[in-house]
C-alpha cells in the first residue's frame, strides 16, 4: 500500500496569481484563490499550486552546474501553433531552435523551465 | 482552447533508478526505465512523473536564510491525522529522506517538510477528508 497520495505540484514565484494565470492560459482550468497561494486544477492533470516566494530568483538553465530541478511536460499536437501561443503569453524560448525534435524548451514569465512535446 | 495538455512533472537527480524507486514506495507504481538517463513512474491517481539523469546535479538549497526558492516541490496526502503524518515520516526516513522542518503548530501548520535523497524539498501534509 502506499506511504501517501500525490496532492499538488506546487511552483515557487514572485507573483503567484500572474504564474497561476499564464498556465490557465496554457493547459485551461480555473484559477482559485489569490495572495501567497493560487491553485489551478488542470483538466485530466494534476493539481497545481503557485506559492509567493520573496526574493525569489529564477532557475538559471541552461548552465552545466544550474540543473532544472523540475519542469513540467506538456503534450501538444503542432509544435508551431502551440510556441506561438506560449510566446504570446510571457514565455521565452530556452531551446527551441531545432526544428527536427519532437520538443522544445522555454522558460515560463517565472523562469521555470517548461518543455512542449508532440512525441 | 488550451494551448497544450500536461504530460509529466520531471524531477532532475543524479540517479533517475534510485530517486524512482524512493517515490515509488511512497506513492506506489513501478518505475519503468524507459532510457538509462529518463524513468518513468506511473501510478493510479498520480500524476506522470519522469526521473531525468543530470550529470554534475547538485541539490536545491533550501532552506536558506533570505528565502530562497524551491522552485518546485511536490505536497504529498499522508492521510487525515497526525498518527498517520507520524506513519508515514518514519517509512520516509527509512527510505532515505531528511526532516528539513517539522510544524511549529499543529493547529496553524498542518504539514512537515522533508527533502528527497536527490535533495529535492517535499511535504507530508495531513489533509482532511470529509
Amino acid at each position: 500500500m502506499a506511504l501517501a497520495t500525490l496532492g499538488v505540484v506546487v511552483l515557487d514565484c514572485p507573483d503567484p496569481g500572474a504564474l497561476a494565470g499564464f498556465y490557465a492560459e496554457v493547459l485551461g482550468g480555473t484559477v482559485e484563490g489569490e495572495g501567497d497561494w493560487v491553485d489551478l486544477k488542470v483538466p485530466g492533470g494534476p493539481s497545481l499550486a503557485f506559492q509567493g516566494s520573496p526574493d525569489f530568483v529564477a532557475p538559471r538553465w541552461p548552465a552545466p552546474d544550474h540543473s532544472q530541478q523540475f519542469h513540467l511536460d506538456l503534450t501538444v499536437e503542432n509544435l508551431d501553433a502551440a510556441e506561438a501561443g506560449v510566446l504570446a503569453l510571457g514565455a521565452k524560448p530556452l531551446d527551441a531552435e531545432d526544428r527536427s525534435r519532437g520538443w522544445r524548451v522555454y522558460a515560463d514569465p517565472a523562469g521555470h523551465p517548461f518543455c512542449l512535446c508532440a512525441c | 482552447m488550451a494551448v497544450a495538455r500536461f504530460r509529466s512533472v520531471v524531477i532532475d537527480c543524479p540517479d533517475p533508478r534510485a530517486l524512482a524507486g524512493f517515490y515509488a514506495a511512497i506513492v506506489g507504481g513501478t518505475p519503468q526505465v524507459q532510457e538509462e538517463d529518463w524513468v518513468v513512474l506511473e501510478a493510479p491517481g498520480v500524476p506522470r512523473l519522469a526521473f531525468n539523469l543530470e550529470p554534475g546535479f547538485q541539490p536545491p538549497a533550501w532552506p536558506r536564510e533570505g528565502g530562497n526558492a524551491q522552485q518546485f516541490h511536490l505536497d504529498l496526502d499522508a492521510g487525515s491525522t497526525w498518527e498517520e503524518v507520524d506513519a508515514a515520516q518514519k517509512r520516509v526516513l527509512e527510505l532515505g529522506a531528511r526532516l528539513l522542518r517539522r510544524e511549529a503548530d499543529p493547529v496553524e501548520e498542518d504539514f512537515r517538510v522533508f527533502a528527497d535523497p536527490a535533495g529535492h524539498p517535499f511535504c507530508l501534509c495531513r489533509i482532511d477528508h470529509p
